[in-house]
């Protein structure tokens, strides 16, 4: 077997520059893909609730759209080929003082588009895991749809809503490893970039494959703290109420469906 | 009760509701003065829990009138006669003077018992968090459970929940009371502590509608029953009129049923 563990351990325990930055970029992108997802999620599910098929329609197409096609196409489609149609060019911008380059924007936004379309279907599903009777409580008292929503129903939904939400990061953290193919140096192309020049690549995925497992373990860990906090607030000595047993279900079916 | 007016506070004139084809509701008309406690009663599917409902446009209507503290509720008619539903604002400001007690209590489970009831006060009359924790403990006390502001409704009993409900609807002053069924859900043993705060609440001149199947707190808080059949009101009057001397036939046989 090829295998050189001096290689092996150096890159685990002393990553070069390019690996940081990788790092680094891999949480940046999945961090701020994942809050326009939610964004775009809750905005979608808010929408759909809506009995005006002008409002709910565009919902229910952006969701089978984002559902319907590959991660990858969207990547590849939103940046290269908008541009090479004359569409649509990402520029570098600059941000406080930082250069944010084209590629990045592009791999944020089509990786919250996507995940929107996700997150859209599990709020949906915590907002109707809220007992009708909360609604007639709200309404009784004089509350409009906007103080309803968000004092009274999304607090409870989202006690359903975290745990399928701390599955989404997890999908996300993994699926940053796409944007590669648009030229964000992220985990993965810092490897291939730094295995092309020293051809240790058997030891260097491993590495790789190792800080992705990593990096999903202490999100692991945030996600049952996140859980039992959430979960504390009422109720302390009954189980989850039978609804989010069951979307804990449903939601595991959505993943499987990706 | 003494502290009757002639004022008006809820009239319903000729509501219509139906569900689909099936008609729950067949032209009910009801005058409430301020200060009067009206019980409801009837067999189940009379349609007196979706007529309180209707007073506070839980319920869409299909034709009817109700104005509340002489504001028409909800509906604004056109010049054909039909009826349209008035914005979501103005419907929701109109509720504000009309509180309501559920079967099922519908307290906020994230929220304690003193949450719940500062919540509206402030998020909808915008009334200061100090003023409105001041009242919430003062309603508490009122309905009897000042020890258990910090609970949260799964920590309080059937009974215990129920008063906090009422204290809440309480907190935003309304001029009428609207309770449907607000024991039927409770354990026998609880039942008492919640239908004597409503007594008390009666005695200190709410204006009240109730629907319950508690002939006893109807015999004896009741200024009027009022006696549903089949979507339809045949008989109203005073307690004792009702149930020792009923004139509609259906009426002693649903007392029959009861009694």
């Amino acid at each position: 077997m090829n295998f050189n563990w001096d290689v092996f351990w150096q890159y685990l325990l002393q990553p070069s520059g390019v690996y940081l930055t990788g790092l680094w970029l891999t949480c940046l992108i999945s961090v701020l893909a994942m809050a326009l997802g939610c964004v775009l999620g809750l905005a979608a599910a808010l929408l759909r609730l809506s009995g005006n098929p002008l409002l709910h329609l565009p919902v229910r197409f952006y969701v089978w759209l984002m559902r319907g096609t590959p991660l990858l196409v969207q990547i590849v489609f939103l940046y290269t080929a908008l541009a090479a149609g004359g569409i649509f060019r990402f520029e570098d911008i600059e941000l406080f003082g930082l250069i944010v380059p084209g590629n990045i924007q592009a791999a944020i936004i089509a990786l919250g588009l996507n995940e929107g379309a996700y997150m859209a279907e599990i709020i949906r599903a915590g907002i109707g895991a809220v007992d009708k009777g909360q609604y007639e409580a709200g309404r009784s008292l004089g509350m409009g749809f906007a103080k309803l929503m968000r004092r009274i129903v999304l607090p409870q939904a989202f006690r359903v809503i975290v745990p399928p939400l701390g599955n989404e990061f997890n999908v996300m953290l993994k699926n940053t490893t796409l944007v590669s193919v648009i030229g964000v140096q992220e985990l993965l192309l810092s490897t291939q970039m730094i295995t092309s020049a020293t051809f240790r690549v058997f030891e260097l995925y491993l590495v790789v494959a190792l800080y992705f497992l990593t990096l999903t373990t202490l999100w692991g860990f945030f996600q049952r703290w996140l859980e039992v906090r959430f979960s504390q607030s009422d109720r302390p000595s009954t189980p989850p109420p039978a609804a989010s047993r069951m979307f804990g279900r449903s939601a595991l079916k959505l993943l499987r469906g990706r | 009760m003494a502290h009757q007016s002639e004022e008006l506070i809820i009239e319903a004139l000729d509501i219509h509701k139906s569900f689909g084809a099936l008609q729950i509701l067949k032209g009910i008309s009801l005058q409430v003065r301020r200060g009067e406690v009206v019980v409801l009663i009837g067999a189940s599917g009379s349609g007196k829990t979706t007529f309180i409902r209707c007073i506070n446009l839980l319920e869409d209507i299909q034709a009817g009138r109700i104005r509340v503290n002489g504001r028409a509720m909800g509906y604004r008619e056109r010049s054909d006669g039909s009826l349209v539903r008035d914005s979501e604002r103005n419907i929701a400001r109109q509720r504000r003077d009309i509180g309501m007690v559920f079967q099922r209590f519908n307290l906020f489970p994230h929220m304690t018992a003193l949450e719940n009831i500062i919540e509206a006060p402030i998020q909808v009359l915008g009334t200061p968090r100090a003023e409105a924790l001041e009242q919430a403990r003062g309603l508490l006390a009122r309905v009897g459970l000042a020890d258990k502001a910090s609970h949260y409704p799964s920590m309080l009993s059937g009974g215990q929940q129920q008063r906090v409900a009422i204290a809440r609807a309480l907190a935003m002053k309304p001029q009428a009371m609207l309770f449907d069924e607000p024991t039927s859900a409770l354990d026998p043993e609880t039942v008492g502590e919640v239908l004597q705060v409503m007594k008390e609440l009666a005695e200190e001149g709410m204006t009240m509608v109730v629907v319950t199947h508690e002939m006893g707190f109807a015999r004896e808080v009741a200024d009027r029953v009022v006696v549903l059949d089949q979507g339809e009101l045949i008989e109203q009057g005073p307690p004792e009129q009702i149930f020792s001397h009923p004139s509609h036939p259906r009426t002693r046989a649903f007392l029959s049923r009861v009694l």
